[in-house]
């Protein structure tokens, strides 16, 4: 228990999940107050899950990468465990949201983004450092969103992969690979030593 | 000097011009935006910004957080130097990048004009179009800077980028849905212009310069202010600039009205034209495919050939802007008749995109001008149609979806049973008819045998 509590606290879980509540709570009140249909446009859905991964993102390395690692602990379980559970309570968070009177997207829809978009965080992760892990997910929306809608090109279908309706194929081909891409390396390797943190 | 190369090297100055150059150039290249000439293209560049404006912001941000994450602030506020002189390295050094970056990208698209068939036009509508865009850059990164240093968190620089997106949809949104000035035009990104003859008119591109450099000077100003009286002055410029900005702004939701966003590039327009006969002009913007132009133009007039008194010149029209009538008034009909108005329609590298269309669209109604026809109207663009289908020596199986499908078809199956001699007596009544607006056209040509 006490290793427990050591490990989120040094992982600034607390700070994570309060901003994930906070971004998801502003988007459902925003939706809420909008709009009238039960059901959260899915840029906004996808926005919402977005901020989400960005926050667990942070939660992926400690402050002291280096240290870390001196530890005789099997990091790639601990590792492993610690998305699966970040990806859990999301797909908790967000499928909560289906019996309150705004829905953030269908379950499928949920499962898709939060799996697609948390594997491309851990990629960011593991190739920027946690704390420039959101680049990819933020730069991959913004780009993605003005061009919204459903189409029938397959390459617009990937580009736009986390707003397509969840029986598009290629949004889905896309999401699974992000995610196993993703985790694998996030699981396997190490993140990126952030230079700030490395001083 | 020596801070500034120090930041351009350690602050997020180079990724952030990556980025730009990666992504506005993409959005140039793929995204289809017009070469037909260079006013026209740093026009459509603009269109990027939708992106990269609120990802310059969420630079900002992402930069702010660096004092504040090395734990400095203390030790640098006892230092004798202003805050305004401490922060002034780093901001230069987002300006430069994100000026830099949006530059190097309008140079690839100088070189995708130069290379292509269009007259280059180097106008200062262009080049301020092009100028205000960079400038917008340059507002948003200090923008950032200031909500990055407001809320110093991880997670401020994400959200803000979000904020940034939501922002300009809802300034585009608010167009859309309420009258009164066109807010959009406070955000930088601007839908590519529908015609090349077309670029952002001067008093557009000095407003919004106005509006993002009060916003520039605002957003410095304000984060390195100490004092509370300061933050508030700080606010002025930007005040300012909206209360001159706003309210001169072209009405909102007219955004086609070529009179107030767009200016009509009179030098592009004038024609150039064949030296041999039969004459054949296009809009100068448009002079290095004027030989394209003149295949499907000549090839329009040989098949009008046999007609009484028929056309012999072709020159092109730009395309009709979304409120513009059909027909502008007082044309003069005789002159009309001796010219063919053609409307070119090019691809993405600014060549003729289908040359057999502009042939059907010159003969469709055998080359006469449209008229406004409330009622009847079906019939109306049927005749026109069953003409140019007779005139390009098409079957009925070329007939296109549309609303008069059918009375085409029947129509044409009427006229072709008619002897030959007939047929041109009967496009020929029809052509007559159709300058004066007559009222039934449709039965000039199907008509039983006389």
């Amino acid at each position: 228990m006490k290793y427990l509590a050591l490990h989120l606290r040094a992982r600034r879980v607390p700070a994570a999940v309060s901003a994930v509540l906070s971004t998801s709570a502003c988007a459902w009140l925003g939706w809420f107050l909008a709009s009238d249909h039960r059901r959260a446009g899915a840029p906004l859905a996808a926005v919402a899950v977005m901020l989400a991964c960005v926050a667990a993102s942070v939660t992926l390395a400690g402050d002291d990468e280096a240290l870390d690692r001196t530890a005789a602990v099997s990091w790639p379980r601990l590792r492993a465990i610690h998305l699966l559970t970040a990806f859990g309570l999301m797909i908790g968070l967000f499928s909560a949201t289906l019996a309150t009177p705004v829905q953030f997207g269908s379950f499928a829809f949920v499962v898709r983004d939060t799996a697609g978009l948390l594997g491309l965080s851990a990629l960011g992760a593991v190739a920027l450092g946690t704390q420039r892990a959101w680049f990819a997910p933020v730069t991959w929306c913004v780009i993605a969103l003005p061009f919204g809608g459903s189409t029938t090109h397959h390459g617009m279908q990937v580009l736009t992969w986390m707003i397509q309706p969840v029986e598009t194929t290629a949004s889905t081909v896309t999401a699974i690979v992000l995610a196993v891409v993703g985790a694998g390396a996030y699981v396997r390797g190490t993140t990126r030593l952030s230079r700030t943190e490395a001083l | 000097m020596r801070a500034l190369r120090i930041e351009l090297r350690r602050s997020v100055a180079a990724g952030t011009a990556l980025l730009i150059i990666a992504i506005g150039g993409a959005d140039f290249i793929w995204g289809g935006a017009s070469v037909s000439s260079w006013a026209t293209m740093t026009f459509a560049q603009r269109a990027s910004l939708l992106l990269l404006w609120p990802l310059a912001i969420g630079v900002g941000a992402w930069q702010a957080r660096r004092e504040r994450l090395a734990g400095v602030g203390e030790l640098f506020a006892s230092s004798p130097r202003s805050p305004a002189q401490r922060l002034a390295p780093v901001a230069a050094a987002l300006a430069l990048a994100v000026t830099v970056a949006y530059l190097l990208v309008l140079l690839v698209g100088t070189a995708r004009v130069w290379s292509g068939p269009a007259d280059m036009y180097f106008t200062i509508e262009g080049g301020a179009a092009a100028a205000v865009g960079a400038l917008a850059l340059v507002a948003a990164a200090w923008l950032g800077l200031w909500l990055g240093r407001l809320f110093p968190s991880a997670f401020a620089a994400p959200v803000v980028t979000m904020l940034g997106v939501v922002l300009v949809t809802l300034l585009d949104e608010l167009d859309l849905r309420a009258s009164g000035p066109a807010f959009s035009l406070l955000q930088p990104s601007l839908d590519p212009p529908p015609g090349d003859q077309l670029q952002l008119s001067l008093g557009v591109s000095a407003k919004q310069g106005l509006w993002l450099a009060a916003l520039a000077i605002t957003a410095f100003a304000i984060t390195t202010a100490v004092s509370r009286r300061g933050r508030l002055l700080a606010l002025v410029p930007a005040a300012v600039a909206a209360l001159i900005a706003v309210p001169t702004l072209p009405p909102g939701g007219s955004y086609m009205d070529p009179s107030t966003v767009y200016a009509q590039y009179e030098d592009a327009l004038r024609p150039v034209c064949t030296p041999d006969l039969p004459k054949v002009c296009v809009m100068r913007v448009h002079s290095g495919i004027l030989d394209e132009a003149t295949g499907p133009a000549r090839e329009a007039l040989r098949a009008l050939a046999f007609l009484p008194d028929p056309p012999t010149s072709v020159t092109e029209v730009p395309e009709p802007l979304g409120r513009e009538p059909a027909e502008p008034e007082g044309t003069d009909k005789l002159a009309a008749a001796r010219t063919l108005s053609m409307t070119l329609y090019l691809d993405r590298d600014g060549h003729v995109e289908d040359p057999e269309l502009q042939v059907d669209l010159l003969l469709e109604g055998a080359g006469t001008p449209g008229c406004s026809t409330p009622e009847q109207s079906e019939r109306y663009y049927a005749a026109r149609e069953i003409v140019g289908l007779w005139l390009s020596q098409k079957s009925a199986a070329a007939v296109g979806e549309s609303p008069w499908t059918e009375p085409v078809r029947q129509g044409l199956k009427a006229l072709t049973a008619l002897p030959a001699a007939t047929q041109r007596e009967r496009i020929a009544a029809f052509r007559a008819d159709a300058l004066r607006c007559g009222d039934d056209l449709y039965t000039d040509l199907t008509r039983g045998p006389a």
